[in-house]
């Protein structure tokens, strides 16, 4: 069964509550706003506070650090200097800085025992310039393998250039070579 | 004149006490109160930060320095004064250098020194060197040992340049050109921010390495002790 409503209160009476109920209810929206903004600044202002005394705090330990540091003076230059010498000399003595002797040791590796080196030069970029006496074009064919072939230079050598091969009296070869390292 | 009348305030003036109110003491409260006090947060909060930071660096730089042993650093700084002078050692470099050419019977036939970076003044930023040029004369064999002995001497020394003939024989002439390297005392910063590099592995191989062929008696003094003679031979 619907349910009746009847409203017997005249119409001017229910107009004046509602807005009555309007007026209460944006003085309470008007209140509560004002005390948030209330309550919101007055954190904003103890954060303050308490910020300003943790960075005093943090300003005082770094004043007394920095003191300390101050004192330990000889340390911090013994441990600087100690640091950089030894960082150059490592640099210095690596392989990669000894690129001389390992050009060397290449050649003298990558030459067979029968073939002859009569002079070699190792210039400022550690390109080799050679000449070398090889007895046969077997040995000739061996050596000239170990200085093209990657798996065997170790990819140490990039390029091989012949300036010139010539045949001697004595039945030997006698090349020029320039041997580009990388 | 007149003034129009306005009879939307009039219906509705009921309503605006409190609103207004609380609008004239927010708007003043917002401007000139809470928005400065959110930017000087922010900013205190990033001072903080950075002074958490700085005090946390400190922190670890004092206590890297308070872990270091004067006398075992000085003597680890002696041996890597040995392998890397402050100025130019020739006398040491030659006395290294000699000692090799005769353990390996190498001939010595001639001797002399150049110094490329002679013109710049030492700042102790990069390492300097001279050149010692030698003639040398020996077995193939004997050679490459010296050469592969002069990387592993005591002060550091390079081979730079070499020219090798076989034209006598089984012995080599050799024209070498070593380079002895020294460094200048470096200038250390004054931002106490920086940063204390603590030795590396390879720094304490190589320390141990230098213990092994600096000769123990070796020790360098702060300051140079009586007459010394010429302290460069190249001026």
């Amino acid at each position: 069964m619907d349910k009746i409503t009847i409203n017997l209160l005249p119409k001017e009476i229910v107009t004046q509550e509602l807005d009555k109920a309007k007026k209460n209810l944006l003085t309470k929206i008007a209140v509560i706003l004002l005390v948030v903004l209330i309550v919101a600044t007055s954190a904003i202002l103890a954060a303050r506070i308490f910020q300003k005394q943790n960075l005093d705090s943090l300003n005082n330990q770094l004043a007394g650090l920095k003191s300390k540091i101050s004192a330990l003076k000889d340390q911090e230059e013994l441990t600087f200097y100690l640091k950089q010498r030894l960082t150059t000399i490592n640099r210095l003595k690596s392989d990669q800085d000894q690129k001389a002797t390992q050009s060397y040791n290449l050649i003298t590796a990558l030459t067979p025992a029968t073939a002859k080196i009569s002079r070699l030069s190792l210039d400022k970029n550690n390109n080799i310039i050679l000449t070398v006496e090889i007895p046969d074009v077997y040995v000739m064919q061996v050596f000239f393998e170990n200085l093209i072939s990657p798996k065997i230079n170790q990819g140490k050598i990039s390029k091989v250039r012949a300036d010139s091969l010539s045949k001697t009296p004595s039945d030997t070869y006698r090349a020029d070579l320039t041997i580009f390292t990388q | 004149m007149k003034i129009p009348s306005l009879p939307l305030l009039q219906k509705y003036r009921g309503y605006l006490g409190w609103p207004l109110a609380s609008i004239i003491i927010s708007l003043p409260l917002l401007v000139l109160v809470v928005i400065p006090q959110i930017r000087g947060l922010i900013a205190t909060y990033n001072q903080i930060n950075e002074a958490k930071n700085q005090v946390n660096s400190l922190k670890n730089k004092d206590a890297a320095l308070e872990s270091v042993n004067l006398d075992s650093y000085r003597d680890n700084l002696n041996l890597a004064l040995a392998a890397l002078p402050l100025q130019r050692d020739l006398p040491s470099s030659l006395d290294q250098i000699l000692s090799l050419l005769i353990q390996n019977k190498l001939q010595l036939s001639e001797i002399n020194f150049t110094n490329p970076n002679s013109s710049q003044p030492a700042n102790g930023t990069k390492e300097e060197s001279y050149q010692i040029k030698l003639g040398v004369v020996g077995q193939p064999t004997a050679l490459r040992n010296f050469f592969n002995q002069l990387k592993d001497t005591p002060q550091v020394m390079k081979l730079t340049q070499l020219d090798i003939s076989g034209e006598r024989g089984d012995l080599f002439n050799a024209e070498v050109t070593i380079n002895s390297f020294y460094q200048a005392p470096p200038q250390l910063s004054d931002n106490l921010f920086q940063e204390v590099e603590g030795l590396s592995s390879q720094d304490l191989e190589l320390l141990s390495k230098l213990q092994r062929t600096v000769p123990a008696q070796v020790t360098v003094p702060a300051t140079p002790l009586g007459p010394r003679g010429k302290s460069d031979p190249f001026k």
